[in-house]
C-alpha cells in the first residue's frame, strides 16, 4: 500500500485541489478592473478635483477613473460632453435639464451624509418625491462681491451691488465677445436685475415676464454703463487681471477665486486685504456629477460619485476655494478657521436663485443676451419682443 | 496592509505552492534521516489483483491530471496579461503549476504503461510456466 501514500500522490492531491479551487475562483469570482471615463470642464483652482480623482485611483485599483478635460466654456463643454460615451458627466447646473430631456443621465440616490443645502438640492432633484437626484453636486458656486481694502483702520461698510453702480471702481462680466462669454454676461445681468428687484427671478428659477419690471430693474445698470463709471470685461479670469492691473475697488466674481485673489493682492503695497461680500441675490452656479444612462458600470460609477461628493471630499475641495454644496463642510470647525469666508458663501448660496432650469436654457440665454446686450451697450430700447422671446423659449 | 489587486483565486495558487514547497523540504529532510538508519523492510509483493487495481487508478489519474493541466495552463497563461502585478504573478505561478500537472500526467502515463507491460509479461510467463489460471 506504499503507492497510496507516495510523494507523487501527495503532489497530485495538492495540485488538483489547488488548481481546481483557484480555477473555479478565477472563473466564477474574478472581477475585471473597470475603467470609467469622467468628462469635466477645466479646473480653475489648479488641483482639488484632480487630487480627489488621483486619491480614488490609488485606493481603488479595480475601478480606474480616466478623466477627459474640456478646458473651455460651459457651452463648449456641452458640445464635447454630447460627443463622448463617458460614464460620468461633471455637468454645469444649466446642462442638467438638457441631459434629462435627452435621456442621457440616470437618477442617483445620494449618500446619507452629504446634507445638501436646500437651494443646491432643489436644482438637482428628481421631482417625484423619491429623494433621488439627477446629479450629485460636486461643488457649488454663487456670484459674490470682492472689495479691495487699502487700510484696515478705516471703516469700510459693505456696500450692496446697487450701491457700487454709483461708486467708482466696479468691474463685472458685463461684456461679451461671443458664445464663449455669453453665459457670464447673462448671469451678471440677472444679478444686477435682482439687486434692483428680487422678484424678477423667483426661487424656482421662474422669470418675470413684465416688461416694465425688466426695464426698471436694468435701468440703473444701463445708466452706470453709459456714464462709464463701471468697467466691463467679458471673462472671469480677465476680470481678475484687470481688477489687479487697474487697482479697482470692487469686483463681481465667483468665490472659488477668492483665496488666490486675496493671496496675490495682499502682496501688493496698495492692498491690505480683499474682503468678500454677498450680493443681495446671487445666481447659483456649480458642477454636479451625473451617471450616464448608457454606462455599463453603473454601480462602479455611483461608488465613484459617492466618494467624490461625500463630506470629506467637500472639505478637501473647500480648501482649494470651491464652495461646498453640503452643510457639514460649512460647520466644520477646522474649515471655519482656515476658510472663514465660507460662512459668507453659505449665506450667499442660501439666498441665491437658480437660472431657469429648462432644457431650452441655451436658446433663452442667447435671446436674453441679444436683447440686454443691445440695451446696455448700444442703448437700444428693451421692447415687448424681449419678453415674448424669453417667454417663448421657456414655455 | 493589503496588496493592491489581490483577489481570492490568487490565494489558492499561493497556498498550493506553499504546500508543495513545504512538502518538498520535509521530504528532503526525511530522506537524509532515513539514509542514516537501517533499510526499511521491503514492502510485501502486491498480488496481481492489486496491481490491476493500481493500473486502473493510474489511468484514471492520468486522465484527470491531463484534463486539469490542459484547462489550467491556458487559463492562467491568459491571466498573466492582467492589469495588476498580483494578476501577473498569480498567473505565472498558476501556469507553472498547470505545467507541473501536465508533467505529472505524463509521468503517470509512462508508469501505467510500464505497469501494463509488466502485467502483460507476467501473464505470458504464467501461461508458459503453467501456473496461470487454468482454462475453463
Amino acid at each position: 500500500m506504499a503507492e497510496v501514500y507516495s510523494r507523487r500522490s501527495f503532489m497530485v492531491g495538492t495540485l488538483s485541489t489547488g488548481l481546481l479551487s483557484s480555477g473555479a475562483g478565477y472563473l466564477l469570482a474574478r472581477h475585471e478592473p473597470v475603467q470609467l471615463t469622467l468628462v469635466t470642464g477645466g479646473e480653475p483652482t489648479g488641483g482639488g478635483r484632480s487630487l480627489l480623482i488621483t486619491l480614488w485611483n490609488q485606493l481603488n485599483p479595480d475601478i480606474h477613473i480616466d478623466t477627459k478635460v474640456v478646458p473651455s466654456t460651459t457651452y463648449d463643454q456641452y458640445e464635447k460632453f454630447q460627443a463622448t460615451d463617458a460614464d460620468i458627466f461633471n455637468l454645469d447646473l444649466i446642462h442638467i435639464p438638457r441631459f434629462v430631456a435627452e435621456d442621457r443621465i440616470a437618477p442617483i440616490t445620494p449618500g446619507a451624509d452629504i446634507s445638501l443645502l436646500a437651494q443646491v438640492r432643489q436644482v438637482c432633484e428628481v421631482k417625484d418625491g423619491s429623494g433621488r437626484l439627477w446629479a450629485i453636486p460636486f461643488n457649488s458656486d454663487v456670484g459674490m462681491l470682492f472689495r479691495r481694502i487699502a487700510d484696515k483702520r478705516v471703516a469700510d461698510p459693505e456696500p450692496e451691488l446697487r450701491d457700487v453702480l454709483s461708486l467708482p471702481g466696479f468691474i463685472g462680466q458685463l461684456d461679451t465677445v461671443g458664445p464663449q462669454t455669453d453665459e457670464a454676461f447673462v448671469i451678471n445681468v440677472l444679478e444686477h436685475a435682482l439687486a434692483q428687484d428680487p422678484l424678477i427671478l423667483d426661487p424656482e428659477g421662474i422669470l418675470s415676464t413684465s416688461l416694465s419690471q425688466w426695464q426698471n430693474a436694468l435701468k440703473p445698470l444701463a445708466e452706470a454703463m453709459a456714464s462709464g463709471r463701471i468697467t466691463t470685461n467679458p471673462s472671469e479670469e480677465d476680470t481678475i487681471r484687470q481688477f489687479r492691473q487697474e487697482n479697482l475697488r470692487y469686483m463681481r466674481n465667483w468665490p472659488v477665486w477668492f483665496p488666490s485673489v486675496d493671496r496675490e493682492e495682499r502682496a501688493r503695497p496698495t492692498t491690505a486685504e480683499i474682503r468678500l461680500g454677498r450680493l443681495p441675490v446671487g445666481i447659483l452656479g456649480g458642477q454636479s456629477l451625473a451617471v450616464s444612462k448608457d454606462t455599463r458600470h453603473r454601480e462602479a460609477a455611483e461608488k465613484v460619485i459617492d466618494f467624490l461628493t461625500d463630506t470629506a471630499a467637500q472639505k478637501l475641495l473647500a480648501t482649494y476655494g470651491f464652495a461646498p454644496p453640503g452643510l457639514d463642510a460649512y460647520i466644520d470647525e477646522e474649515l471655519k478657521v482656515t476658510a472663514p469666508h465660507l460662512a459668507l458663501v453659505r449665506t450667499a448660496i442660501e439666498g441665491s436663485r437658480p437660472r431657469p432650469m429648462h432644457p431650452r436654457y441655451p436658446v433663452f440665454a442667447q435671446h436674453f443676451k441679444d436683447h440686454t446686450f443691445a440695451y446696455l451697450h448700444r442703448g437700444d430700447p428693451l421692447t415687448q419682443q424681449f419678453v415674448k422671446d424669453i417667454q417663448g423659449d421657456l414655455k | 496592509m493589503s496588496w493592491p489587486g489581490m483577489q481570492g483565486w490568487h490565494i489558492s495558487i499561493y497556498v498550493t505552492v506553499a504546500v508543495l514547497v513545504i512538502q518538498f523540504i520535509v521530504d528532503q529532510v526525511l530522506k537524509r534521516v532515513y539514509t542514516t538508519k537501517e533499510d526499511e523492510p521491503l514492502a510485501p509483493q502486491p498480488t496481481p489483483q492489486a496491481l490491476n487495481r493500481q493500473l486502473g487508478g493510474k489511468r484514471l489519474r492520468t486522465i484527470i491530471l491531463s484534463l486539469l493541466g490542459v484547462v489550467a495552463v491556458p487559463l492562467f497563461a491568459v491571466s498573466v496579461l492582467g492589469p495588476t502585478l498580483a494578476d501577473q504573478l498569480a498567473g505565472a505561478t498558476g501556469t507553472g503549476l498547470g505545467t507541473l500537472t501536465l508533467w505529472l500526467a505524463w509521468q503517470t502515463h509512462k508508469e501505467s504503461q510500464r505497469l501494463a507491460d509488466y502485467l502483460g509479461e507476467r501473464a505470458a510467463n504464467d501461461r508458459r510456466s503453467g501456473t496461470g489460471t487454468p482454462p475453463r
